[in-house]
């Protein structure tokens, strides 16, 4: 019993730096050889897909982007699913960023979805507007009057040469608003600023680490949805039957956390024998 | 593949493995990605705020291009500017914009802003900050109001015994859920009116 008990007081002990390489070497593994594990759509994903389903063929969709680098893995399959499905359905895109990295990253998945998948016009299908610094001053304007914000697009062209925003003059122009959030300014500024005074139906994809402080609004009805982190878009990703990066890192992430849990248990176990211990002397 | 981006590449895997080195210990790998990182963050955003919002939306109000008119006092001191062409191009800004002279405040507030640097004249910067503090907090005051607490009232406002609806169900609506979120809320609230400091 004590054999036992001192081999689970050296993994209590066991230095940090092994349990960093652990960790590493499970995220990669099931990324280089996919697991497969079963993917089921929750009902908050089911709602954002069926809310873009029910929108009738030519709709106008806002499309924000407000994520960085830091959160990519988890925002931009979200981004990149939820273009695939607009396009498909031949709705007209208008992408916005709240964030300046966003500018980016809303470029990446254009020039992979509209651009190469596609095939989309410039103008008549999609218009990239950009980035407008101002937090939740910038969602306000493009409820108010989105042509004083926004007077040419990402390539300095002029908004009144582009065919496609013609009629588009603010927030309730639009039918339908997806936001690709990872904080601060994102969905919640836009449930406050824009959905809710106008009533215009607005989903979101965010970081796992968010979905608590969006999930209220979903539940209140002040969203018709929200797709959870990386499952989210894994969910997502199957609902539109293209596979992508969040369904592989999907299996990367729920070995990991079972990885974690282990050693959650391990860490419990070495304290209270060891605590037992020290009561007995 | 073009060489500057496969050079782009390494340069990327090279600081991402600088940051997580920090994992073993603190070194010069890592020292280097974070003083980089900062370093160009800071110069990202200024960039794209000035060309953004500062040249287009600001000076693009204040000279535009549809109102140039060489001679005029306003337009003469445009063209002192003009050094910076690619800030300040020949015949005026052309984004847009009409002439809006009232965008001089924001403008002066900005200045002032900056001038949190110097000791003498720092004073002047709170004008510019109690602005933009004022401006959000009334923003903030409205929405938050209105989606966090009228939109929440409105979307906990329920019929408690529905007949329609299952008496149990782990996910969604059910009798039961409901009357878990009312003793929620009656017990949530109450911990405001009843809670005593533990000494």
């Amino acid at each position: 019993m004590s054999k036992i008990q001192n081999t689970f007081l050296k993994i209590g002990s066991i230095d940090r730096r092994w349990i960093f390489l652990i960790i590493a070497a499970v995220v990669i593994v099931p990324l280089l050889i996919p697991v497969g594990l079963p993917i089921r759509p929750t009902d908050t994903t089911k709602n954002v897909y069926d809310s873009i389903e029910k929108l009738p063929v030519g709709s106008k969709v806002l499309l924000s982007v407000e994520y960085s680098p830091s959160t990519r893995p988890e925002n931009h399959p979200m981004t990149i699913s939820i273009l695939r499905h607009l396009f498909k359905n031949d709705h007209k895109v208008f992408i916005t960023c709240l964030w300046p990295d966003g500018q980016f990253m809303a470029q990446d998945a254009i020039n992979q979805v509209a651009k190469q998948e596609f095939n989309k016009t410039y103008g008549i299908v999609y218009v990239f507007l950009g980035f407008r610094p101002g937090n939740e001053a910038v969602v306000k304007d493009i409820v108010s009057n989105l042509r004083k914000l926004y007077t040419v697009d990402v390539y300095q062209k002029k908004i009144d040469e582009i065919p496609l925003m013609k009629g588009i003059n603010n927030f309730k122009d639009f039918d339908f608003l997806f936001s690709s959030s990872a904080g601060f300014p994102g969905t919640i500024e836009w449930v406050q600023y824009a959905s809710d005074p106008t009533g215009i139906p607005m989903a979101s994809g965010v970081t796992s680490i968010k979905v608590n402080e969006v999930m209220p609004y979903v539940q209140a009805g002040q969203m018709v949805g929200v797709l959870a982190g990386m499952p989210g878009a894994a969910e997502y990703e199957a609902l539109i039957n293209q596979k992508g990066s969040a369904t592989s890192g999907m299996d990367a992430q729920s070995v990991a956390h079972l990885v974690i849990v282990l050693f959650i248990i391990l860490g419990n176990v070495s304290f209270f024998i060891e605590r037992n211990r020290s009561k007995k002397y | 593949m073009e060489f500057s981006t496969i050079l782009g590449a390494w340069v990327a895997v090279f600081l991402t493995i600088g940051i997580f080195s920090y994992l073993y210990k603190d070194n010069p790998f890592y020292k280097t990605a974070e003083h980089l990182f900062v370093g160009v963050s800071a110069g990202y955003w200024t960039a794209i705020f000035f060309w953004t919002q500062i040249q287009p939306n600001l000076f693009g109000r204040l000279w535009p291009a549809t109102e140039y008119y060489a001679s005029s006092l306003w337009y003469k001191l445009y063209n002192v500017f003009g050094v910076f062409s690619s800030v300040f191009p020949e015949g005026g800004i052309a984004k847009g914009h009409d002439m809006h002279l009232i965008y001089l405040v924001p403008f002066a507030m900005g200045i002032m802003m900056l001038l949190s640097v110097s000791s003498k004249l720092s004073w002047m910067a709170r004008w510019g900050i109690a602005y933009t503090v004022g401006m959000a907090a009334g923003l903030r005051a409205y929405g938050f109001l209105n989606s966090n607490v009228l939109g929440q009232i409105k979307g906990s406002a329920f019929q408690l015994v529905n007949s329609n609806l299952p008496f149990f169900a782990l996910v969604g609506d059910s009798i039961f859920n409901n009357f878990v979120i009312l003793i929620g809320h009656i017990t949530g609230l109450s911990v405001f009116y009843f809670y005593r400091e533990h000494t």
